[in-house]
């Protein structure tokens, strides 16, 4: 009876979701003359927020099951480091660019911070995708 | 009538019973389960959506994201982790 509701709830949870968490990813990534690498990163923080939004309504609720409700916890914590460390190399990097702007600091610091901060970015992207497989469950 | 719809009757309909009866059947419990996680998964949606909007307002007006706002958006995430793990 458990399986058949949690494939239920799957179901539904797919067929409700009209725009995929990726819709908004590739929207705010978009490639092309007004490309933002800041802009990319908070398009990926914020949907992975969507989804610790929808995790916090799921942790409350008293009709969840003990085992999703440390499931779910256990996937916020493993993920939400690794998306925190981004958004701040993100930062960093919008300073130095801002620094750059002002002639304040050479062009190489921006280079290393925006490698920096692309290491963050391939590691955030599959735990997004992770957390919100793991959050229709 | 639409899936959504269809839910809150049924969870409705099978609460009147559980109360008349006397008793709280599993299912009840199931159906209010399934009907919260499509209230759930709509809410989601539709900031989905919302966020895709602002998104391509940016990209279109071109507004710049500053450090600023994305330590804020940290921020948030941080605040809201402590009591998802905390609940």
């Amino acid at each position: 009876m458990l399986r058949k509701l949690s494939t239920a709830i799957v179901l539904l949870s797919l067929t409700a979701c009209a725009t995929p968490p990726h819709k908004v990813i590739e929207t705010a990534c978009t490639p092309g003359t007004r490309y933002s690498v800041e802009r990319c990163v908070a398009g990926i923080a914020e949907t992975w927020e969507t989804y610790q939004i929808r995790a916090e309504i799921i942790v409350a609720d008293p009709l969840t099951p003990a085992d999703v409700k440390s499931s779910v916890q256990r996937a916020e914590a493993a993920s939400r480091p690794v998306v925190v460390d981004m958004l701040n190399a993100g930062a960093v990097y919008a300073d130095v660019k801002q620094q750059l702007a002002a002639g304040e600091t050479e062009a190489e610091k921006l280079v290393i911070a925006n490698q920096n901060l692309q290491q963050w970015v391939a590691k955030a992207l599959p735990l997004v995708r992770h957390f919100g497989q793991q959050l229709d469950l | 009538m639409n899936f959504q719809l269809w839910l809150q009757f049924a969870t409705s309909l099978a609460t009147v019973i559980a109360q008349e009866s006397g008793k709280a059947p599993r299912e009840v419990a199931y159906l209010q389960l399934i009907s919260s996680a499509a209230t759930l998964a709509a809410i989601t949606d539709e900031d989905l959506t919302e966020l895709q909007a602002k998104y391509q307002a940016e990209v279109t007006a071109d507004t710049p994201t500053t450090a600023a706002d994305l330590l804020a958006i940290a921020a948030r995430i941080e605040a809201r982790g402590e009591r998802i793990q905390g609940a």
